[in-house]
């Protein structure tokens, strides 16, 4: 008799193409051949062709579904791969998890974290891990969520050990820390203040006993040990670990039991690079920022990213600055109000981000750091408005301070162990690349256009004199779609640029910028901005514009696709 | 052009079965089609069809003669025939009674009609088993089709914790 598992493959893959993921996933979990043959089909489904070179997975909400808080996830690619015995090493593996913040969908993520810890023990090797919150982690989301915090905490801390052991060498995590662990031993911080009273609210209930994962159940008591710290490498893991690369978004993860974080990242043989991000602190955490992270680890943290540093102390500011040794690429912002308080930066023996390749700023920023100090090294600079990309005048901010940054050698590439330029076009030869963020929707259309008169004139372009603007060969603009003269602003600078080779125009975060994009930059406005690169600005080779390039110039004339 | 629709051919089936049948029943199958097409002059002697059985090839006949007539699907039209085969798995009310037979005979009209590839029929045998597998454990299929667990230990322990985890949600 004919069963199944006698059928030609072929039979059985047609068979297989009319099957749901369901029942792909069901079948799949009979035997081993069938396993083989369903999960490349399962995971051709989620859009996953080569699993074993780049495995990404998005959690998602069923089709239609009402509630917010709860998240599809039982036949998702992770399933999948929890079951793919085939499947052994994962060279890239991205994992992006949609967070609300509220208990229920808090439970059902750690579940979703516990099936990720356990997907990820099976593997042989894991290459790159990331993995990406999509929450902003506040006080307000870790009341509700209480010990679920801690919960989520020991499980991602769990991951991290097992990803280490499966040889992992880069590790990124985004916005994972939603408030590490309670800080009893520190009790005059507010935070210690706040985790006493919900530890009252929330310990005294007994845990509902509702059957499911026994260490899931939302109301746990705080176990003991509560400084396990942020992310501990455990021992063994911690030695032979092959961890070259750790990127770590960190908003609140800046307490004292992060020392043990420290030391476990010192420890880390193979470890060579760290970014960190950090997202707002108050003082006395900025304090135990430089104490417990900055300081210790500076010799390793290579990028740093500060987004709203507005209550670093300005006694500690050149502390500060002095640290950062190491680091070659650097975001940093500083809302507008605080600028004039800064001491300025005069070196005093010790030198003040000697290696810094890229900087990302906003015009204060720059010109603070830039203006006295020669930065050879840099070779991407990106202009963001001041504070964040909503306030100040970007355009009338940009253009004085380019004028003071003193001229850079612009032999040296822009370089970063993880994240290569991607802006960057790969064959415009040595030189800077600097992005323009214009802003998005506090520049007014007045505001707009007297920047634009002022500095597109002649007269301000020749007092300037030569400026680090001569050295540019790639110039990005962030552009906010909705100005409809946008494309003639960008006409007007040509003249500027002598050495530009290409430009290329991006999105300013704005969701609907499709739209958005078709109604500004229209076929006319795209093709009369080709036209005046090529009259003005006869370096210009090539534009790009979302998904089009335009070549210009005497290399070829007409649309590339 | 086509030979006259009335022209009888003679087939024998692996247990020396024979059969006749109007020549265009038997061209829904694009295997003999293409014999036939290779032969010019008329045979008396019947096409050995080794891999099919009599019941079987009954049973095929009795669907290529329901479907007489019916425009073969051409190359071209693959690519998007693949699509909608894919979104669907319905099945014509006549076709859904005519594949309603024990599962040993299932598996044998799909073998035959992979072999005498006849499109159309090997569709309906292919959705037939994925509507047999719908909605099914894992458990369930395998009693379903004999299929034997050959799992190591510790691929069942991952296998049961999958389970787990899916459960209730």
């Amino acid at each position: 008799m004919p069963d199944p598992i006698n059928l030609p493959v072929e039979l059985l893959l047609e068979i297989f193409s009319t099957l749901s993921v369901n029942c792909l996933l069901a079948l799949a979990k009979t035997s081993r051949q069938f396993n083989s043959l369903c999960i490349p089909f399962f995971f051709s489904r989620h859009g996953i062709s080569d699993a074993s070179t780049n495995f990404e997975y998005r959690s998602y909400k069923k089709a239609g579904q009402q509630n917010q808080d709860i998240v599809y996830w039982k036949n998702d690619a992770l399933a999948g791969l929890a079951i793919a015995f085939d499947l052994k090493s994962i060279e890239e593996f991205t994992c992006v998890f949609n967070d609300y913040g509220t208990p229920r969908s808090a439970e059902v993520r750690i579940r979703h974290y516990w099936k990720l810890l356990w997907t990820i023990r099976r593997l042989d090797r894991v290459g790159k891990v990331t993995l990406r919150f999509n929450s902003w982690d506040t006080y307000e989301t870790w009341i509700i969520t209480g010990n679920l915090a801690l919960q989520r905490k020991q499980v991602i801390t769990g991951l991290f050990n097992v990803c280490l052991q499966k040889g992992c060498k880069t590790f990124h995590i985004d916005h994972c820390s939603l408030f590490p662990e309670p800080p009893l031993a520190y009790p005059k911080s507010g935070v210690s203040r706040v985790l006493h009273a919900v530890k009252r609210i929330l310990l005294p209930r007994p845990g509902p006993d509702n059957g499911r994962h026994p260490a899931l159940s939302p109301y746990q008591p705080f176990p003991n040990d509560h400084y396990v710290g942020f992310i501990p490498l455990s021992g063994p893991a911690r030695k032979t670990s092959q961890l070259q690369h750790l990127m770590i978004s960190c908003p609140m993860a800046i307490y004292p039991p992060c020392s043990y974080w420290t030391h476990s990242v010192l420890q880390t043989p193979a470890l060579t690079s760290l970014t960190l991000s950090i997202i707002g602190l108050s003082p006395d955490l900025w304090e135990m920022a430089f104490q417990w992270l900055i300081v210790p680890l500076k010799s390793k943290l290579i990028e740093l990213s500060v987004i709203d540093c507005s209550k670093l102390p300005i006694g500690s500011f050149i502390d500060f600055l002095t640290n950062l040794q190491a680091v070659t690429h650097l975001t940093i912002i500083l809302p507008m109000s605080r600028v004039d308080q800064y001491p300025p930066l005069i070196e005093e023996g010790k030198p003040i981000l000697p290696k810094l390749v890229s900087l990302s700023a906003n015009p204060d920023w720059i010109t603070l750091l830039c203006a006295a100090t020669p930065r050879p090294t840099l070779t991407s600079l990106k202009v963001v408005p001041r504070g964040s990309f909503s306030f100040g005048r970007p355009l009338g901010d940009l253009l004085p301070t380019l004028s003071k940054l003193v001229s850079p050698s612009p032999t040296s590439p822009p370089s970063h162990p993880l994240q290569p330029n991607s802006e960057q076009p790969k064959d415009l030869g040595p030189g800077i690349q600097i992005t323009l963020d214009l802003g998005s929707n506090v520049y007014t259309r007045d505001e707009f256009q007297e920047d634009v008169r002022k500095y597109s004139s002649p007269t301000y372009r020749t007092a300037l004199g030569p400026t680090m603007c001569d050295h540019i060969t790639h110039l990005v603009i962030r552009v906010p779609a909705f100005r409809d003269n946008t494309p003639d602003v960008i006409c007007n600078f040509f003249g500027w640029w002598k050495t530009l080779r290409c430009i290329t125009l991006k999105d300013n975060y704005i969701s609907e910028w499709e739209k958005m994009f078709a109604l500004v930059w229209t076929e006319e406005k795209i093709e009369k901005l080709v036209e005046e690169a090529r009259v003005h600005c006869p370096s210009i080779t090539s534009m790009a514009f979302k998904d089009r390039t335009y070549a210009i110039g005497a290399v070829a004339s007409g649309e590339l696709q | 052009m086509a030979a006259p629709a009335t022209q009888q051919i003679k087939i024998r089936c692996n247990d020396e079965k024979e059969f006749t049948v109007d020549r265009d029943v038997l061209e829904r199958s694009v295997l003999i089609k293409n014999m036939l097409e290779d032969v010019t002059e008329q045979q008396d002697a019947p096409i050995p069809l080794p891999n099919v059985s009599g019941p079987v090839m009954a049973k095929v006949l009795e669907y290529c003669t329901h479907h007489r007539g019916e425009p073969l699907p051409s190359a071209d039209t693959e690519q998007s025939q693949d699509e909608t085969r894919k979104r669907t798995t319905d099945i014509s009310e006549w076709d859904q009674k005519f594949i309603t037979v024990d599962q040993e005979m299932l598996f044998e009209i799909i073998l035959a009609a992979n072999y005498l590839d006849i499109k159309s029929l090997l569709d309906v045998g292919c959705k037939t088993v994925a509507n047999m597998i719908k909605g099914k454990t894992p458990e369930e299929i395998r009693k379903l089709f004999n299929i034997v667990n050959d799992f190591t230990p510790e691929e069942e322990a991952q296998i049961k914790k999958e389970n787990e985890w899916a459960e209730d949600r």
